[in-house]
């Protein structure tokens, strides 16, 4: 399998504090799909931000893509983040848009015209089970519709990572299924997938899934409580 | 489609409203208002001085100071004469006694009936008006003088250039003084600008954290400011343009008021107006240029 991450001793550090992680050496690889587990204030959400290039590293080498995206000119990374679907913790939608219109953010950004857009958005929307809201601003949505829409928009561009703070943290068990299967389906078709999640068992929902633990800014070994954990993919070297 | 054009056309649906801040075309109104007053001012009084100051400094104004006026008529058709032969010269005119009486009756209160009674009291002048085809030198002049002196012994050579050229270097300083200003004027715009924009840019940062996150590039997002700075600065610009024009046009109806003078010569001419009209446009592009730089330098700060 193709290697689309590759971390090498990677550390984070903000202003002049403690790293909040510290050497991270892992690979990850095209087409699978990873669960990153961890207490709260371990560093997910600061290792899921070097992952969809919010932050550089403060020391270490990371490459996506094949490509070394920490010495990497600034003006290129726009391209490299069009290839990484986000789903925040916090949602992020844009209130003065529609749902139709943050779903169809993304694709606007890469240049997909409007005819062109249409069908998948409105498609996504009727799988989300939002269809009759197409034109509801976020602010009228309920907590689990809004992240049905924040997930929708992370995966509209057909990502090759999609990168996922606490997906299903909103939303009653049944539709959290629904959105792993989505993430799997997305899975299937070649998308590399991380998961941040508290949820010990949505782990068991995806087959195949690895998992990554962090504990205070370091990564552990895979705890095998996977199904079929059976090549340890993710490693701290 | 480009992807230029693409967001483009979507943009308005990025940001929640179509503005960058609400007194900002007004500031611009105000600014592109003073900058084609000053314009205005700059570019009639250059115009006046060009227009004028080659035809005034080859003027010559030859005055024969004899007190007999039969002596005095005598002397001026003579002078005339020799001036009219001269290959320098352009044109000749010489006044008539009726034309003097005219042109001192501010000064000193004749009038054409009572100007001849009172000629041996007062002597008048014979003047004559000389255009020469070019500004002739101290030598010509000496020379002219003393051909003239055997004919006329009291005759005199006024140049109109003495008393122009100070006029026509305050003139020179008023403009450079508004160019002076047009650029100050320039400079407080850009400033405006930059702050609104910068204001513009916390306001919306929310939006752009998310659009730079899904792969928006610093031009596209630049351009989402660009527009609304153009749409904000052509409509101020608009505004103050039609506020000054009409200025204008007021002020020159009543400077055409004015009888005598360099200040009733001053008129804007038609090209003035097309400078003008470039004023409000140059302003909106600068405005976007500097709205462009301001977004640009901001973005550079985040990765």
């Amino acid at each position: 399998m193709q290697t689309v991450v590759d971390f090498e001793n990677v550390g984070l550090r903000y202003g002049a504090g403690a790293e909040a992680l510290s050497g991270l050496s892992f690979k990850l690889f095209s087409g699978s799909f990873y669960f990153l587990t961890g207490t709260s204030g371990a560093g997910k959400t600061s290792l899921l931000k070097l992952l969809y290039l919010a932050h550089r590293p403060s020391r270490g080498m990371i490459k996506m893509f094949g490509e070394d995206i920490v010495t990497m000119p600034r003006d290129r990374l726009p391209g490299f983040r069009r290839r990484i679907g986000v789903v925040f913790q916090d949602f992020r939608l844009l209130n003065h848009l529609s749902a139709f219109d943050n779903i169809a953010m993304p694709l606007r950004i890469s240049g997909i015209e409007e005819k062109d857009l249409e069908g998948p958005v409105h498609e996504l929307l009727s799988w989300i089970g939002l269809a009759d809201r197409a034109s509801a601003r976020p602010t009228t949505l309920s907590g689990g519709e809004q992240q049905r829409v924040a997930i929708a928009r992370a995966v509209i561009g057909r990502p090759e990572i999609l990168v996922a703070d606490e997906p299903t943290g909103n939303v009653d068990p049944e539709m959290a299924v629904r959105l792993l299967q989505l993430f799997a389906g997305l899975n299937k078709l070649g998308t590399t997938v991380i998961v941040a999640t508290h949820d010990i068992h949505l782990l068991r929902e995806i087959e195949g899934a690895q998992m990554m633990r962090l504990k205070d800014g370091q990564l552990s070994d895979p705890t095998g409580s996977l199904k079929n954990p059976a090549v340890p993919l993710v490693l701290n070297v | 489609m480009s992807l230029k054009s693409t967001l483009a056309r979507n943009d308005s649906k990025a940001f929640s409203d179509g503005r960058i801040a609400g007194p900002m075309p007004w500031v611009i109104a105000i600014m592109v208002f003073l900058t084609v007053l000053a314009g205005a001012a700059g570019i009639a009084i250059a115009d006046t001085a060009s227009q004028n100051n080659e035809i005034l400094s080859r003027k010559i104004t030859i005055q024969i100071l004899e007190e007999n006026p039969v002596e005095r008529r005598s002397q001026r058709i003579k002078v005339s004469e020799y001036l009219n032969k001269l290959p320098q010269t352009e044109s000749v005119q010489p006044l008539s006694d009726s034309d003097v009486v005219q042109l001192l009756e501010p000064w000193l209160g004749l009038n054409e009936n009572t100007a001849f009674e009172s000629n041996d009291l007062i002597p008048l002048p014979a003047i004559i008006d000389v255009q020469m085809k070019a500004i002739i030198n101290d030598q010509f002049r000496n020379q002219m003088l003393s051909d003239m002196q055997s004919i006329a012994p009291s005759v005199r050579i006024d140049t109109q250039e003495s008393w122009i050229t100070p006029l026509y270097d305050l003139m020179r300083s008023f403009i450079y003084l508004i160019l002076g200003l047009v650029l100050l004027l320039a400079a407080a715009t850009s400033a405006t600008v930059v702050l609104a924009v910068r204001s513009a840019l916390d306001t919306h940062r929310h939006t752009l954290d998310i659009m730079h996150l899904m792969g928006s590039t610093d031009s596209q997002i630049s351009r989402l400011f660009q527009r609304r700075v153009a749409v904000d600065a052509f409509f101020g610009g608009a505004i103050g343009f039609i506020s000054a024009s009409l200025t204008i046009w007021f002020i020159s109806n009543r400077l055409n008021k004015l009888v005598e003078g360099v200040a009733s010569q001053i008129a804007m001419p038609w090209y003035g107006w097309i400078i003008l009209a470039c004023i409000p446009l140059l302003m909106g592009l600068l405005s976007i240029f500097i709205a462009r730089w301001t977004v640009r330098r901001a973005m550079r700060k985040i990765l």
